[in-house]
């Protein structure tokens, strides 16, 4: 597997605390893995280290076919990140906003301007392009953000908690677009500790639990493995197990 | 577009359309400074002519004559009064003055009268000078001396000093501190909006994430925030120059020393602007590369601030007194090595034109290198997780 996400034994500590203790997960193109923990457990420690924003302190990580650690430019080229905060530049239009990143990705003149009016019909963007960050609506901020993540046509999908802060009809809007990427054939890790949206875009599901993974399957697989009517409620019970385990 | 050419658009851009900013460090210079030059400038000099016009009372006790006639060629009005230092101080009159046997006692209220006492005691000496000399005069004639005795030389005083120093002025000093303070005041809101605003916006995570190396990033973000500290340091200079112009053209005596003015007006040439530019952009280099430090080490905007305030006192303080005690003392090389009182001294020699090649070496070699150093330092900062991730 080339174009996916692959994840061997990944560990990280912040000043010798664990966040991460050896977790492994794979992913290939066309498949979506959610990422389920609470705050803490270790879901955007496990991405930076994907991106190569962290140094890893342990284990193998392949995103793309590229290790990110020794080519995290590779990495960054070929992925597309969503974090969970609303942070634009607020003196910018949308517009402007994914022109600046387009330009990281070599994305210049006509070909920018037609693929941002590419991101326009995909997306809605619509008055959002013409309106400077400050001005924005929440929805229209994410509706940017998005945007900018899928602006060079990345490999790997890389989302963390992207629904935090939408309102229904935005949340509503990324849910389908993330379900359209996974039938484009892009590889999706998303990660959240909202798990309707999961039970919802995810072939697969990974339980973290205070920096390990403790469950990996299909969503069915954990409401049967737990005996739970709900992903929810499987999660819940593999946490207390895992907490009774230690 | 190489990236970092990408960051520096975008952070000017920014920049350019915060008004409140732009007005801060761009508008508010260049129409402050004219302002506080000439305004209270103006106000002294209407306030003297206003004191100078007015006939002011003297209460007089035992004064002959001739010293009566001398306070009335001062602009005086000399009252007889019995008790000259009651009548000061019941109102009765400005100043008082009592004769006695070879002793002359003047009574003013110094510590209230401010300007007008000091107009008050200057015709009040006048009047009594020009009464001496008239009495030495006499009394050498009787002797059968002539009055050219007591001066058997004149004292001429001319400034041969360069035309750049005279041009300085009197004030010529703060100049190098008021550059320093610009290019301090315009960069800060820029390099704290690209470094702790990015992260308190939550902008800067993924700004990392893109395929450019962090050290891109920086100089885009660092040469932004050199070009805004210099887009203020020239609206302030430019405002020093009009203000200075404002004075020569309209403030008559108050734009020269000597001529009874303050001496508030300088004209800077074309060598001192020149040697300003240079010293300018190297010193905004190193200002930038220690505020981006300070900006990438800090959790958010106000935390920034704060170290930034403090970065403010902690080199500026220092490069105020090293600039005033300048005046009086010679600095020796090494002086030009310390970090923001090098360059100070070099535009300060320079305005004086005492300026060698040493102190030019020193100064800029050093400053260069402190500002290499300071962005290397941030550079380091901003592809350290520990640092970035701090929050």
């Amino acid at each position: 597997m080339t174009d996916g996400v692959e994840v061997e034994g990944l560990k990280k500590s912040y000043r010798r605390r664990p966040a991460l203790k050896g977790i492994a997960f794979r992913i290939a193109p066309g498949e979506a893995f959610a990422l389920l923990g609470p705050n803490g457990a270790g879901k955007t420690t496990t991405l930076r280290a994907l991106l190569g924003l962290i140094r890893r302190d342990g284990g193998r990580v392949r995103v793309a076919g590229l290790d990110p650690a020794r080519d995290p430019r590779g990495v960054r080229r070929r992925t597309g990140y969503v974090t969970g905060g609303m942070g634009l530049y607020d003196r910018l239009t949308g517009a402007e906003i994914l022109a600046f990143f387009g330009r990281f990705y070599g994305l210049e003149g006509a070909a920018l301007t037609e693929r941002i009016a590419e991101l326009d019909r995909a997306f809605g963007l619509g008055e959002a392009l013409a309106t400077q960050a400050q001005a924005m609506s929440s929805g229209m901020r994410q509706k940017i953000l998005v945007a900018r993540a899928f602006l060079h046509r990345p490999q790997v999908l890389l989302l963390d908690e992207p629904t935090a802060a939408l309102d229904v009809f935005a949340r509503r809007a990324l849910l389908d677009r993330v379900l359209a990427e996974k039938a484009a054939g892009r590889a999706v890790l998303y990660s959240t500790h909202v798990l309707p949206e999961a039970e919802e875009v995810a072939d697969r599901v990974g339980f973290l639990h205070r920096g390990r993974l403790i469950f990996t399957g299909t969503p069915a697989e954990a409401r049967s493995r737990y005996r739970a009517p709900t992903l929810e409620h499987a999660f819940i019970r593999a946490a207390q197990e895992a907490a009774d385990a230690a | 577009m190489p990236p970092s050419l990408n960051v520096f658009w975008k952070e000017l851009l920014s920049f350019f359309r915060d008004r409140r900013t732009v007005f801060n460090q761009i508008v508010f210079p260049l129409l402050l400074m004219p302002v506080f030059m000439f305004g209270p400038a103006y106000l002294v000099a209407r306030l003297s002519s206003q004191a100078a016009a007015e006939v002011q009372r003297v209460a007089v006790a035992g004064a002959p004559n001739e010293l009566l006639r001398e306070l009335e060629r001062a602009g005086l009005r000399p009252l007889p009064d019995p008790d000259p230092q009651g009548a000061v101080r019941e109102g009765r009159a400005d100043a008082g003055l009592r004769y006695r046997r070879g002793r002359v006692e003047v009574y003013l209220a110094l510590a209230q009268g401010g300007m007008k006492a000091e107009v008050l005691k200057g015709r009040i000496d006048r009047a009594l000078e020009r009464y001496r000399a008239a009495l030495v005069a006499r009394r050498l004639r009787a002797a059968g001396l002539d009055e050219s005795v007591l001066r058997p030389f004149r004292v001429a005083y001319t400034d041969v000093s360069p035309p750049q120093a005279q041009g300085a002025g009197e004030l010529g000093f703060l100049v190098p501190m008021m550059l320093l303070m610009f290019v301090l005041t315009g960069a800060m809101p820029v390099v704290n909006d690209a470094t702790a605003g990015e992260k308190e916006r939550g902008t800067l995570e993924v700004l990392l994430a893109v395929p450019a190396s962090p050290v891109a990033l920086l100089l885009g973000k660092a040469g932004a925030a050199m070009v805004a500290a210099l887009i203020s340091t020239a609206s302030g200079v430019g405002g020093l120059l009009l203000g200075g112009w404002l004075l020569l053209r309209y403030g008559g005596d108050l734009a020269l020393e000597g001529g009874g003015g303050p001496g508030l007006a300088f004209h800077l040439g074309p060598q001192v602007l020149a040697v300003a530019l240079v010293t300018g952009v190297l010193f905004a280099a190193f200002a930038v590369g220690v505020m981006t430090l300070l900006g990438i080490f800090a959790k958010g905007y106000r935390e920034a601030q704060t170290y930034m305030g403090f970065l403010y006192m902690v080199l500026v303080l220092p490069a105020v007194l090293m600039g005033m005690a300048s005046s009086f003392l010679e600095p020796g090389p090494l002086y030009y090595l310390i970090p923001v009182a090098g360059p100070m001294m070099l535009l300060d020699a320079v305005l004086r034109a005492k300026a060698d090649l040493a102190a030019y070496l020193l100064a800029w070699g050093s400053t260069l290198a402190y500002a290499a150093g300071a962005l290397a330092l941030a550079a380091w900062a901003f592809g350290r997780e520990e640092v970035v991730y701090r929050n």
